[in-house]
């Protein structure tokens, strides 16, 4: 996790610096495998986008039914309708739960949308979980580049011209898909922006996606899903996992998600959004659990950067507020304030004015971040 | 999310309550702005605190956490973060504040739970009374030695005893009664729980004036 900004002396503030777009560099590429892969390249070995760097087994995600709003009864009482046990592998349209009828009437089935396993039986939430079978897969490079390193039997270094978005957040593992950016940087991305052209696509959405889209977009098959806001609980139910407090995930539901700002509705960066219309349409891999996307270019027309974290917060510098109303918004550092000022909230501190669309605003030091 | 919740004084929509907490958790480095972002912040901590009290405690004293200090704006509301976090019980000393006395037991109805007459050296003895669910501040000054003579009302006890005499010294803000019973009855995060919330505040003069 990123270190916060603090106070070097009493005239110098230390700004964390977050660099989320690398445009059409070279750079050292991680690749990271799931745990089952047998590697095959070797090191200094160069790569096309078909080169298959390792074999492994994956299961694409997993599916959650909800037994109870199904059925209509309470979570404790699943196990009275269940006809599967954990651990045991059940195959598409097989039965996984019935509620008999009265007099013939009102009978309900529940029956497996996948081939899998089942994977847990959480009688607290009234679920089932089902985890899609494991099927054996090569992974392919996508990105031409040469090995660097391999390093812990599941982690590959590829020096590659790439451009690179770099979110807060995600879920999923390394999936590959053609970029789609079908709405505006602050629109929602609702499921009829969804059709099925987005089917193995990396979708780029706007403000803020919510649970139906997400539905949808798993119904569809598609590949990931790039989005500037998201709500804990939408995020938590595709993650399966509790947020808060917030844990390595870890977790794939077949979807790769990517968020660029925060948890809410808060509009993709101009930054990124910018930079992936103009990816539109090229071949990119997410990865939710490395919270990156990565798209080959033909050249590197710039530098990699530098890898500092932090430094000295000047006026000019380009920042991105991380807390209250203006949470997400980019702008200009227009002044440093020379003393310390009481906030509302009775904190006391030093402000940073930041100029954003033509208006100034008082932030405290501590809720900015460099965006180099 | 609900357990965090519940310590605001503000009703707020749960999404956008889960959706800050977790904003603060993803930046935990930034700092309270508004009132509302303070209130967060307060209720964040109080529940990290409830995970551990007893590190705050020693030979029947409470240490204030530094941190409650700088997220407290008056010394009413560091007391009920303090009362809310920790839940001292019987007779307590918290660190430059002043003696909690929480008599023993617990009812879920309005009812007295103590009489407390206390003795500030003028011709008759003052009497406190204190019901259930409320907290209460007898005004001895700082530093000066009062007799409390307390008489505790069934279920409520306090060292095991009906009555009993103490001897106290007044802190910053006097002397507390919190009535609240134990284990605290924590309001819920509805309207009936924001209003018992408002009342603690005012009782511990906690509550903000418009200019903060």
């Amino acid at each position: 996790m990123q270190s916060g900004a603090k106070m070097a002396d009493q005239n110098s503030i230390i700004c964390p610096i977050r660099r989320r777009v690398i445009s059409e560099a070279n750079i050292t590429v991680v690749r990271k495998l799931p745990d089952v892969s047998k590697i095959v390249v070797k090191k200094g070995e160069k790569l096309d986008p078909e080169t298959v760097l390792a074999e492994t087994e994956t299961s694409p995600g997993y599916r959650k039914v909800k037994i109870t709003d199904i059925l209509g009864v309470k979570s404790q009482d699943i196990a009275k309708f269940l006809k599967r046990e954990a651990g045991g592998k059940i195959y598409r349209g097989e039965i996984i739960a019935e509620k008999p009828g009265t007099f013939g009437l009102g009978k309900k089935i529940i029956t497996s949308p996948v081939d899998g396993i089942v994977k847990e039986i959480n009688k607290d939430e009234g679920t089932v979980t089902i985890e899609y079978l494991p099927t054996p897969a090569k992974i392919a490079s996508v990105i031409p580049g040469e090995v660097m390193d391999i390093s812990d039997k599941s982690k590959i270094k590829v020096l590659a011209n790439v451009s690179q978005i770099h979110g807060v957040l995600g879920i999923g593992r390394e999936r590959s898909g053609f970029i789609k950016v079908p709405v505006k940087p602050d629109d929602f991305l609702l499921p009829h922006n969804l059709d099925a052209s987005c089917q193995k696509a990396i979708v780029v959405g706007g403000a803020i996606i919510s649970r139906d889209t997400l539905e949808k977009a798993l119904a569809i098959g598609v590949s990931g899903i790039i989005t500037g806001g998201i709500h804990v609980k939408d995020f938590e139910s595709v993650g399966g996992r509790k947020i808060l407090p917030i844990n390595n995930l870890n977790s794939d539901v077949g979807l790769t998600i990517l968020v660029t700002e925060g948890y809410g509705r808060i509009p993709m960066g101009e930054d990124i959004w910018s930079t992936l219309f103009l990816l539109n349409g090229k071949l990119g891999l997410i990865s939710g659990d490395e919270k990156v996307l990565t798209v080959p270019v033909e050249n590197a027309k710039n530098e990699a950067p530098p890898d500092t974290k932090e430094r000295e917060l000047k006026v000019g510098d380009t920042v991105r507020i991380i807390a209250d109303i203006y949470f997400g918004s980019v702008g200009k550092t227009v002044e440093i304030a020379s003393v310390d000022e009481i906030l509302p909230s009775g904190i006391k501190t030093r402000m940073v004015t930041v100029k954003v669309n033509k208006q100034n605003h008082k932030i405290p030091y501590q809720n900015i971040e460099i965006l180099e | 999310m609900e357990n965090v919740g519940r310590w605001l004084p503000i009703q707020v929509d749960p999404t956008a309550l889960a959706d800050s907490l977790a904003n603060k958790i993803l930046y935990p480095q930034t700092v309270p702005v508004t009132k509302e972002d303070l209130y967060l912040e307060q209720a964040m901590y109080i529940e990290e605190l409830r995970k551990n009290p007893e590190k705050w405690y020693q030979n029947g004293k409470i240490t204030i956490p530094p941190k409650l200090s700088t997220i407290a704006k008056s010394k009413g509301e560091l007391m009920l973060m303090v009362l809310n976090a920790l839940e001292p019980q019987g007779v307590v000393e918290v660190e430059n504040l002043g003696i909690v006395i929480t008599p023993d037991g617990n009812i879920q109805k309005e009812k007295q739970v103590c009489e407390i007459n206390v003795d500030f050296g003028l011709t008759n003895k003052q009497k406190v009374k204190v019901s259930f669910d409320e907290i209460a501040i007898i005004p001895i000054p700082e530093k000066q030695k009062t007799i409390l003579d307390i008489h505790c009302f069934s279920p409520f006890k306090l060292d095991g005893k009906d009555k009993i005499k103490l001897e106290v010294e007044g802190g910053q803000l006097g002397v507390i009664i919190d009535a609240r019973g134990r284990p605290l009855d924590i309001p819920g995060m509805d309207t009936q729980g924001r209003k018992r919330m408002e009342k603690w505040r005012k009782s511990l003069n906690a509550v903000w004036s418009e200019n903060g």
